[in-house]
């Protein structure tokens, strides 16, 4: 298992989980009295460490564990077996505490007050989390500020757009200062700018402030703008922890080398890559990401006469399908 | 891995002392109430409709009384009375504590776990779910009866009997609480059960997950509240009126309720945690 470098200041991580498992009892009706008891394991020995600061994104398909292990991690779903710390503390155990610091984000459900204004539901915040006054107030200002909150505070929920209320559900779950910030779907549903806005927003709450994210999304978009790190979660366990472009190099592991070359040619034939497609002047060819690129380019310019050159990587989304299928 | 102090970088999150039960449940409340007030003429047809039912059941007690003097012992002023306590407590503590009827609601659409994840206690947030004014005018019958009663009946006074009353009802509105936590831990389990059912076998089209909360509403009331109002509301009435029980009860009865609701909470509070650990066990 590939792992990124960690952070050079020695810390225990935020997130640890070893050995991790959740396993559901079902009871399926099979007959007027009979009952068929099945389990599920939805979780099985997941091993997770998150260092503090972290941008993670966290994938796989539906029904893989992803949100299950999210619920464990929040404190919201017990685990079955195995040893789960965040924050140093235990998440069912230390549920209250846990809540101080931590935020969720459920993209498709709002946490906020749909009947009445945005303003309300920041003030109940403030209480329900005993935040501080002067630090509320500068957390207020800068959060309506970075998400644009300012014209909307007055507004009913129920009346803002879909994007204007994922910004006011960010707003929410980050007045208190959590040092980690789980986010579901955050990007779901909303329109090109949104979405930019929302990374945008990310990106700078993880880099300024330091806020551990943990991202679940199926907009693989949302993991190649904003994560380093990616975690794939398959059939209940980790399926690949590592960085972003080594799962590229590990899964799909070619690149495309795209040649414009001065006339039309048979397929070139070089060591260390294959034509895949022909266009007049133009080819296609297939080479192992891990591979020098300039040294094919030198070996191809040695023989051809060159006109143009451009590389392209495999894109996310075929390499996280090939490697749920793989 | 041994275990270690807690990093001091995790720390520097606020020391302040979490809202306790008290505070949370009043600014959730408040929340809901003022949510409700969004929709003003509705709340307030729904206000006049509930209070025109409310009074007609008390109505119907004076129809009977128009064709016999006495009832099970009781004149008209003492079954109003007994009436009224009973009402007054049951609609106080509907007031103020059904909001765990929604739970099945909440966790059919997954909104309880946004519950979970506060840092304040679970019943607090609970019990105010969905507060609504609207449930103040039923309470206008049951405390005319009430008062009426006491004016009418003839009660021989004494401090004692005098006490009796508003600890009818404090007693009342404090086991019919406890009865609202055990209606909470049954609605948590039914409705997982259903879900992690549902999921696996219908897909979760069958609708069929709150047979109490829907169907049989009524039935439940009933059986849930009838046991407990013996003792809350008819053996202290029983007191304050003179009365022999019918029953032959030994008359330390009529003021075993503190003992009474002390049990009771202990087992609801006992059944809301089993429920709770049973949701985070089985989730949805």
């Amino acid at each position: 298992m590939i792992r990124p470098s960690q952070p050079t200041a020695v810390s225990r991580p935020i997130i640890e989980a070893e050995h991790l498992s959740k396993t559901y009892t079902l009871h399926k009706k099979t007959g007027r009295l009979k009952r068929e008891r099945t389990t599920v394991e939805a979780v099985r020995d997941l091993n997770l460490a998150v260092a503090e600061g972290e941008l993670l994104g966290y994938i796989g398909p539906n029904g893989a564990g992803k949100s299950t292990s999210i619920k464990m991690f929040t404190g919201i779903l017990s685990p079955s077996a195995g040893r789960l710390r965040v924050a140093g503390l235990e998440p069912i155990r230390d549920r209250k505490q846990l809540a101080r610091r931590i935020g969720v984000v459920f993209g498709q459900r709002t946490t906020l007050w749909w009947d009445l204004p945005l303003r309300d539901s920041f003030a109940l915040l403030h209480r329900m989390y005993a935040v501080p006054d002067a630090r509320f107030a500068a957390n207020l200002k800068r959060l309506v500020a970075l998400l644009e909150l300012e014209p909307l505070l007055d507004t009913p929920v129920r009346q803002l757009s879909l994007g204007q209320r994922m910004r006011g559900d960010l707003a929410a779950a980050l007045l208190h200062d959590p040092a980690v910030l789980y986010l579901d779907e955050p990007t779901i549903g909303l329109d090109v700018t949104s979405k930019a806005v929302v990374r945008e927003f990310l990106a700078e709450l993880n880099r300024e402030q330091g806020t551990t994210i943990v991202l679940t999304t199926h907009d693989l978009d949302d993991i190649e703008r904003l994560c380093r790190r990616v975690v794939v979660v398959d059939h209940g366990t980790v399926a690949y922890d590592g960085e972003l472009n080594a799962l590229r190099a590990r899964v799909a592991a070619d690149r495309t080398l795209v040649v414009d070359l001065a006339e039309p040619v048979p397929a070139i034939a070089v060591p260390g890559a294959a034509v895949t497609r022909i266009d007049g002047p133009r080819q296609w060819l297939a080479f192992p990401a891990e591979a020098n690129a300039a040294a094919l380019v030198a070996d191809i310019a040695e023989r051809y006469e060159l006109l143009d050159v451009s590389i392209r990587d495999a894109d996310i989304e075929e390499v996280i399908r090939n490697l749920y299928t793989g | 891995m041994a275990e270690q102090p807690v990093e001091p970088s995790f720390e520097r999150r606020f020391e302040q002392r979490t809202p306790g039960a008290v505070a949370t449940y009043l600014f959730t409340a408040r929340m809901w109430g003022r949510s409700a007030m969004q929709y003003r003429a509705s709340l307030v047809l729904v206000m006049v409709n509930s209070l025109f039912m409310a009074s007609l059941e008390l109505l119907g007690i004076l129809v009977v009384f128009g064709n016999v003097s006495t009832l099970g012992g009781f004149s008209l002023p003492e079954a109003l009375y007994l009436y009224g306590t009973a009402q007054a407590a049951f609609f106080t503590s509907d007031l103020l504590f059904t909001g765990t009827e929604y739970l099945a609601v909440r966790i059919r659409m997954g909104t309880f776990d946004s519950l979970l994840i506060r840092p304040v206690g679970m019943l607090p947030q609970v019990f105010a779910d969905q507060f609504t004014p609207r449930r103040l005018t039923p309470m206008i019958p049951a405390f005319a009866a009430l008062i009426v009663g006491l004016a009418k009946a003839p009660v021989h006074w004494t401090l004692l009997r005098a006490a009796m009353v508003p600890y009818t009802l404090l007693v009342g509105v404090v086991v019919f609480g406890a009865v609202w936590v055990l209606v909470g831990a049954f609605q948590i389990v039914a409705a997982d059960a259903s879900e992690v059912m549902n999921s696996v076998t219908y897909g979760g089209q069958f609708m069929t997950s709150y047979p109490l909360a829907l169907y049989g509403r009524n039935l439940m009331l009933f059986l849930t509240f009838g046991l407990p109002l013996a003792y809350v509301n008819w053996q202290p009435t029983l007191y304050v009126l003179d009365h022999a029980d019918p029953l032959g009860t030994p008359s330390f009865l009529r003021f075993a309720g503190p003992l009474f609701a002390a049990a009771l909470w202990g087992v609801a509070l006992l059944a809301w945690r089993a429920a709770l650990r049973h949701h985070r066990s089985t989730g949805s």
